[in-house]
């Protein structure tokens, strides 16, 4: 039996090892920095896989993106769509040649562009499966772009080369619509990359050059990196770098001299978050991981594999936790994009919730519960607070399992992808309660490794381990725009004789989950009654006799259900307080004087 | 500077006038506030999430207490802002009496009669000066924005500072435009109390005319007076804060309003006594209908 175990569990990691060394296509860059024309081109050098029937190929141009006025991905009244407009410089990528690697034999009028997406066409009879063929590409870096930008002589390089678009081979190619707020996809591949930059300049990446060449005024890196599905630089002459090792993982921030004071709370962030991922969810795979603080047209982060942009503190305010909070998300999405892929334009919740319900994890790890995201003059905001307060203001009504590029407002893709799915999963992880959530997440993990998981899979997992309840619950808040709110509706005594009285409290529940929720009877002798609330219906009856009156009855103690819409009605008192309003007005007589103060000038 | 604390000193004989404007100020704002309190504490009373609020300002009961509900905010800010603009009026009616007793320097004892028939008779005249003042808001405003991002600009490029520091400039300038457009209607205050006769055009011109040479000196009084009120309303926080979680019940939030109101009593007492000082600077300039009366006496022999 021993034996057999033993046998089984040598396949199952041969497999998964076999899987993971030899299941990644490498894709091979070469490419020269103009920093004189803001350009970058050179060539990729991909395979031709051996797919049975399969006729064309089909390549994403991101750069496109930046084009002309009419690009969906530039949102209409967009700041950066004004720039673009007011400049009159508009940037793209320009495919110069395609090559067939060995005969040279140029195959450039088999392709056809359209917006981001570059299709070869009749490729079977002109190419052997297995053979390579190179796409020269010349792409215009446009200025204070998003993902691809120059800011003076600093460039920030995402999606810069043409990119083999996803296969599968039982729907074919797909190769995504880059509409508005779509992040890139890819599949992973082992990058060998060069690129050749002037002298002097730094590359911040997601790992350092295996070794460089000096060719003129110009110095090539070359890089290997990988399994990876993207591979972004930050390139600038005022970089300087520091570096720390945390167990087997070297970490490198890359920083100008202004920006020196704010990398002891970036370190502290990074290494904070990196340990908790490692615990809670699995193993960075990767020896560096790599932060650069570059100047963007929006203030933020943005996630590549084992390297993150991050918001210079010169356009982002460092007075609280928030730029922490950019670090810890965006290195939290190492796990979710990085390692766990997922398709960020289809399902963009699958990432961006999934991380910012971990940035609300890790604040309270870090900082505790209270006041983890601002403190001043006993002023307290914790970062569930926010959250609870963007929901309120943003994306509040909307389904979150939806594409990107459906999506018209920034104000209901950052409430409901990044807020409202946090809120959602925060609930679903608590209903799992912290031993299954640490299994739940540590399965997903090593389910997904390397792969790009869907919602099925999502809540298949969640179905696994979390059971029907929980799963389904999961699939109501991410599928259907409904408000969920748990409520005491009514708490009365009612003496029946000399020793007993009669409590009666109704529960009301809004919204259709059906999971058990916890209420508590908090007696005036200071015993507290627990029990399990399982709607039926919206509405129950609960009648208790005991020998103590009740003074207050709470559904959702732990306010566990963070989507519920008003945690205020989630208890009732007997006696009302009215302290808390009574200090709430007192403050506002004297914000309403200081203002009649400034106007009336007295 | 010794002038400005001297006035400081003789402050008291001006209490009648301080408590009047106090009470008249904290009277609106309690009115305006009823509302407010009557709501949230029909919401706030029977919930045990709102306990938090009598230790500390955690903002978490503030924002379930909004959440759901944002219809409530638009309805509280248009009754302040309904009650500021009849607050802003009734200020224009006091004005009168108020110029008139720091231009003249007689209040010494203050003359209700007398002061009440300078606030009937200047108050058309001050709701014009308040208007133009408000034109000048107005127009500064975008003035102000484009210095202000001209600033930040050259800030961002020049220096390497921090977005912080780029915002407290930024706002520096701002309070700074305004208060100089606030010390100009100030003035033109001043020149009407001391030559009610003269036409708005005329005043602003006359006002102008002082205006411009002592525009730093004034700003500079401002900030000196306003510098004592800033570290009461420190203190008053500071001591507010802890007070309430001292206690974390009705004494600490009752000490606590007792001492805001201080703070807010000391900021009144702040405007007279620049006001006092501007008051004095401009009698000494053009003391108008209240120059000495001059009289021909009969020689003797």
């Amino acid at each position: 039996m021993i034996l057999h175990k033993i046998i089984s569990a040598g396949i199952a990691f041969l497999f998964v090892f076999v899987n993971q060394v030899s299941g990644f296509d490498t894709l091979k860059v070469d490419a020269i920095l103009d920093t004189l024309n803001k350009e970058i081109y050179g060539y990729v050098s991909i395979q031709y896989p051996s797919i049975p029937g399969l006729a064309s190929y089909q390549l994403q141009l991101f750069p496109n993106v930046y084009s002309g006025e009419s690009s969906p991905y530039l949102k209409k009244g967009s700041a950066l769509l004004e720039k673009f407009i007011k400049d009159k410089k508009w940037a793209k990528m320009e495919i110069d040649s395609v090559v067939i690697s060995e005969d040279s034999i140029n195959i450039s009028s088999h392709l056809k562009v359209d917006y981001t997406m570059g299709v070869l066409d009749s490729l079977d009879r002109l190419l052997p499966a297995g053979k390579t063929f190179q796409v020269y590409f010349n792409t215009q870096i446009p200025e204070m772009g998003d993902r691809l930008s120059y800011s003076g002589n600093e460039y920030f390089l995402d999606g810069w080369f043409p990119r083999p678009a996803l296969y599968d081979t039982m729907s074919g190619w797909y190769n995504p619509f880059y509409g508005s707020f779509c992040e890139l996809v890819g599949d992973y591949f082992i990058f060998d990359l060069s690129l050749s930059v002037p002298s002097g300049y730094q590359i911040a990446g997601p790992v350092p050059s295996d070794y460089t060449e000096n060719v003129g005024s110009m110095v090539k890196h070359h890089f290997r990196f990988g399994p990876a599905h993207d591979f972004g630089m930050a390139v600038s002459p005022r970089y300087l770098i520091d570096s720390m090792e945390v167990g087997q993982t070297i970490f490198r921030f890359y920083y100008r001299d202004y920006e020196r004071f704010i990398l002891p709370r970036v370190k502290s962030a990074a290494q904070k978050t990196f340990e908790y991922m490692a615990k809670n969810v699995g193993e960075y795979k990767y020896k560096y991981i790599n932060y650069a603080l570059v100047d963007f047209s929006f203030s933020g982060g943005l996630e590549m594999p084992a390297f993150m942009a991050i918001s210079s503190p010169r356009d982002f305010p460092t007075f609280s936790r928030f730029y922490e909070s950019v670090v810890i998300h965006e290195t939290v999405h190492q796990w979710f994009y990085g390692m766990i892929g997922s398709n960020q334009i289809e399902y963009p919740w699958l990432d961006e919730a999934t991380s910012n319900f971990f940035t609300e994890k890790i604040h309270i790890s870090i900082w505790g519960e209270e006041a983890n995201l601002f403190e001043f003059a006993d002023f307290k905001v914790s970062n569930i607070d926010f959250l609870r307060m963007m929901s309120d203001i943003a994306g509040n009504d909307g389904i979150i399992n939806r594409p990107a590029y459906s999506f018209v407002s920034t104000r209901d893709f950052f409430g409901l992808m990044y807020i409202k799915g946090a809120l959602a999963i925060k609930t679903f992880d608590n209903l799992l309660e912290d031993s299954l959530s640490v299994i739940f997440w540590k399965s997903y993990y090593n389910r997904f490794l390397f792969a790009h998981p869907t919602p099925d899979d999502f809540w298949g997992l969640a179905d696994k381990i979390g059971g029907e309840i929980a799963s389904s619950d999961l699939q109501q808040l991410l599928n259907k725009s409904s408000r969920v709110d748990y409520s005491i509706e009514d708490l009365s005594n009612k003496r029946q004789d000399s020793v007993n009285i009669e409590i009666r409290l109704i529960l009301r529940k809004t919204g259709l989950l059906e999971s058990p929720i916890r209420y508590q009877i908090i007696l005036a002798n200071n015993d507290t009654l627990e029990n399990v609330w399982k709607p039926v219906y919206n509405t129950e009856e609960i009648i208790i006799t005991t020998s103590s009156p009740a003074i207050e009855a709470i559904i959702d103690p732990n306010y566990d259900f963070a989507i519920d819409a008003d945690f205020l009605n989630n208890s009732l008192k007997v006696h009302g307080d009215n302290r808390s309003a009574a200090r709430l007005t007192s403050g506002i007589i004297f914000l309403i004087e200081s203002m009649l103060s400034l106007i009336g000038g007295m | 500077m010794r002038k400005i604390l001297k006035i400081a000193v003789n402050l008291p004989s001006i209490r009648t006038l301080w408590l009047l404007l106090f009470f008249l100020k904290a009277a609106f704002s309690f009115l305006l506030a009823l509302p407010f309190f009557i709501i949230s504490n029909s919401i706030l009373a029977g919930s045990s999430f709102s306990k938090m609020l009598i230790l500390d300002w955690d903002l978490s009961v503030i924002i379930e207490l909004f959440s759901g509900r944002g219809e409530l905010i638009p309805a509280y800010l248009i009754s302040i802002i309904i009650g500021g603009l009849i607050y802003l009026i009734v200020m224009q009616f006091l004005n009168g009496g108020i110029y008139f007793v720091i231009v003249s320097g007689n209040c010494n004892p203050l003359k209700w009669r007398e002061f009440f028939a300078e606030c009937g008779m200047g108050f058309i005249t001050h709701i014009k000066i308040t208007l133009m003042a408000a034109l000048i808001y107005l127009i500064m405003l975008p003035v102000g924005f484009f210095l202000v991002n001209m600033v930040g600009i050259l800030m961002a490029k020049l220096f390497d500072i921090s977005s912080l520091m780029i915002l407290a400039t930024k706002f520096g300038i701002f309070a700074l435009i305004f208060l100089a457009i606030s010390i100009f209607s100030d003035t033109v205050r001043a020149t009407f109390t001391a030559a009610p006769d003269k036409q708005l055009i005329e005043l602003i011109r006359v006002a102008f005319i002082y205006f411009r040479p002592q525009l730093l000196r004034l700003m500079g009084t401002f900030l000196i007076t306003y510098l004592p009120f800033m570290a009461i309303w420190i203190f008053v926080e500071w001591t507010a804060i802890h007070v309430v979680g001292f206690f974390a019940g009705i004494v600490g939030i009752l000490i606590e309003l007792i001492l805001l109101q201080i703070a807010s009593f000391t900021r009144t007492g702040q405007k007279l006594w620049y006001l006092t000082y501007l008051g004095q600077e401009y009698r000494t300039y053009n003391p108008g209908r209240f120059s000495a009366m001059q009289a021909e006496l009969p020689l003797r022999d």
